[in-house]
Parts: C-alpha cells; structure tokens; sequence
C-alpha cells in the first residue's frame, strides 16, 4: 500500500518535473528567436530609415542642378512622407495587415524614386555631376542592403515560426503569449528593384 | 532502476532541448573559400600577379584587421552580382565575426562587370558612394583596356587608401581619365602613369575582348566596363 504512494508521488513529481523542464526550456528557445526577429527588423528599419534620409538631398541635389519636373519630384517626396509615418515596433509584427501596409508605403516610395532616376537620364548636365552620381551609388547600395535586411528578417521569422509551432514548444508557446509572426511577401518585380537602369 | 534512468534520461533530453533543425536556403554553389585572400576562378592574373595582390591583402588585414579578398569569376550565371557578392561574403565569413569588417571585390569576366560588397563595420569607411568611385575612376579604366592586374590591384590600393580616409576620386579620375580636354598640367602626370601602365600591361596578357558602352547595373558599389 505504501509503496504504492511512493510511486505515484514519484511519478507526480517527475511529470511536473518534465512539464517545468520543457516550459523553460521552450521559453529559452522562443526568447532567443524572438530576439533574433528583433534585430533584424531593426536592420530593416535602419536601412529603410537610410533611404529615406538620402531623399531630401537627392530632391536638393536634383532641383539645384537642372530645371527638372516638377511631378516627379513631388511624388517622391510625398511617398517618402507617407512611408515614413508608417512605423511597425517588433511588438506589432505579429500583424500581417501593419507588414503589409508598411510593404505597400514602401514598395511605392521605391517605385517613385526609380522614375525619378530615370527621368534623370534626360539631364547629361546633372548626370554629370559628383554629388548626383554619388547619391545615386547610395541610393543603389542601400537598395542592395535592404534587399539582404529583408531576407534575413524572414529568414529569422520562419526560424521563429518554425519554433513557435514545433512540438514540444507548441504546447507553451501560446500560454507564454508567443505568436507567429509576419514576412515580407515576395514583391511584384523584387528582383528587379535594385536593378532600375540609371545611366 | 533501468526503467528510471531512462526516464532521468528522457527528462534530461528534454530539459537540454530538442534542436530546430535550420533549413537555411544555400542560393548558390559558393567555390570552397582558399587560404588566400585571392580566388582567381577566371584564370585573369598570372601567378605572381595573385602572389603579389595576397601579399598586399594580407599584410593589409594583419595590421587593420580589414579583410579584403578579390574574386574573379567566368561567369556569374545570371545571378545580380550584388546578391551574389553580399552571399559570397557572409558564407566565406569575410572579416572579424562581430566587426563585420570585411570587404569583397567580385569581378565576373563574362558579364564584364565588378562589385565592391562592403560588411557593415567597413561601411563608414567605405561607403556605396566612394565604392562606386573607385570602380568608375580607377579600376573600370583598367578593365576596359584588358589590364585585369592593374585594375584590381590600384582598386585594392584604393580601397585602402579609402579605410584610412586618404583616398581622392578626383586625383584618381585624373590620373586614370580617358576624356578629351585634359588640361596640360595633368598631361605630364598622365605621361609618368602610361609609362608604368604600359610596363603592367605588358606583364598581365589580359583580355581581347571589344570595348562595350558603359552600362551600370549590380548597384551602390557596382559597374561593368
């Protein structure tokens, strides 16, 4: 009879034992891929943030050196607003609506600036000028960071998603209040953003 | 007892964590990465050529930590070359892990393009803007008339000069131009280049390929010839 007791306790507390075991270490393993997102959305922000701080200069650098369209500056600088006011903290990239939209801002903003540069093409004068080929060298290079930034944020969300909803963490992971999160999706002619012909 | 310590074990297993496997995407068949600093697939430099470019780097990366390696590739078979230089870069684990302090010069021979992929840690040194200077003042020149050494070597001498702030676009323009209007005075200094220019070229061989009208595509720190 008594030994029976034993047992049972010894089972109840080797349960609890394993249950305790597996929630912290699910909850390590979720913390660390949690944060890994987090740093590189910062990335994204950051050299999304770049591009747009190069945006006045360039309108500057455009206006001072040639009589150029009016539309066409507008427009970017109107899409640089726009993307600008839409922040995401890590804490909202569990909302693929926010991702989107800041895709969405963003996406157009790239999309005003390669017309702006290819205008630009008409204007030998300016093309001709240090400031405006340097800018220009930025501006492609940051496109080439963003490009990388973006994919090693999703590369770190499907890391975290796959975490989130693998067994054993599965079973912890929504009582520890960990979500899936959102990925940029593949844009319409990505592959090409960086590749608007400038000269 | 055995039942028990299987379970102690299964616990301890448990408690250690069971690996996510990662399944990270390899985009392309990097070449394993050699010892040097120099990888020269396109088979573009001669023997001392690349001897006397490692050397360089080397000694470059023992006193800065900097890591500068030059790959030269045949082909890059329809893959952006900023992509694939940026890639090339991370899998090899170019410069200091947490500096993030390196840099690779990719130049692919059959898309007549190159590429100066800088990590974060070298940015502020060498920025998209001097990057892209220093192909078009100082190694596009180069390229076009075949000098594949000459080109990659004064690059690499400018990117250098670039880490430690000393580098003039303008001075390199100027001494590597091949505009009409060149004012007198750079003349002489243009008459002393084309005497070492053409000692360098005749050592290096290089290409046959014909001249084609400039075309830029890879990006900040790109450009063909």
């Amino acid at each position: 009879m008594r030994s029976k007791g034993v047992i049972a306790l010894v089972v109840g507390v080797l349960l609890l034992g394993f249950a305790g075991c597996g929630a912290a270490s699910s909850y390590n393993t979720l913390v660390q891929a949690d944060e890994q997102v987090s740093t590189a959305w910062a990335n994204v922000e950051t050299q999304y943030q770049r591009r747009a701080d190069l945006i006045p200069n360039l309108v500057e650098t455009v206006k001072g050196a040639a009589d150029f369209e009016q539309e066409t500056l507008q427009s970017v600088t109107e899409a640089r607003a726009k993307a600008t006011s839409i922040q995401i903290s890590a804490d909202d990239l569990n909302n693929p609506q926010r991702l989107q939209q800041f895709q969405q801002a963003q996406s157009a903003l790239g999309q005003s600036l390669g017309r702006l540069l290819a205008v630009s093409e008409n204007y030998p004068q300016l093309q001709a000028t240090q400031s405006f080929s340097d800018l220009q060298a930025q501006l492609e290079g940051t496109e080439n960071r963003i490009a990388v930034a973006r994919r090693d944020y999703n590369n770190a969300v499907r890391s975290y998603n796959t975490t989130v909803r693998s067994f054993p963490t599965v079973l912890f992971a929504g009582l520890l209040g960990f979500e899936s999160k959102a990925a940029f999706e593949a844009e319409q002619g990505a592959q090409d953003a960086p590749d608007v012909n400038f000269n | 007892m055995r039942p028990r310590s299987l379970v102690f074990l299964a616990v301890l297993l448990w408690c250690t964590g069971i690996a996510v496997p990662h399944v990270q995407a390899q985009q392309y068949d990097f070449p394993s990465r050699p010892a040097g600093p120099v990888l020269d697939q396109a088979n573009l430099l001669s023997g001392a050529d690349q001897a006397r470019l490692a050397q360089k780097l080397t000694a470059f990366e023992d006193t800065t930590s900097t890591a500068v390696v030059v790959v030269t590739l045949p082909s890059l078979n329809g893959a952006p070359i900023s992509d694939y230089a940026f890639s090339l870069g991370r899998a090899w684990g170019v410069g200091q892990e947490g500096k993030d302090n390196g840099v690779v010069v990719l130049l692919s021979e059959g898309d007549r393009e190159v590429f100066i992929a800088t990590g974060y840690g070298v940015e502020g040194a060498l920025p998209d803007a001097i990057a892209n200077r220093i192909i078009e003042a100082v190694m596009t020149p180069a390229f076009r008339k075949g000098d594949f050494y000459a080109g990659l070597d004064r690059g690499t001498d400018a990117i250098i000069q670039a880490t430690k702030g000393e580098f003039d676009a303008e001075a390199a323009r100027a001494a590597s131009s091949e505009d009409d209007g060149i004012p007198y005075a750079l003349l002489f200094t243009l008459l002393i280049f084309a005497y070492f220019f053409g000692q360098s070229f005749f050592r290096g061989g290089g290409g046959k390929k014909s001249r084609r009208s400039t075309r830029r595509g890879g990006g900040g720190a790109g450009g063909s010839w």
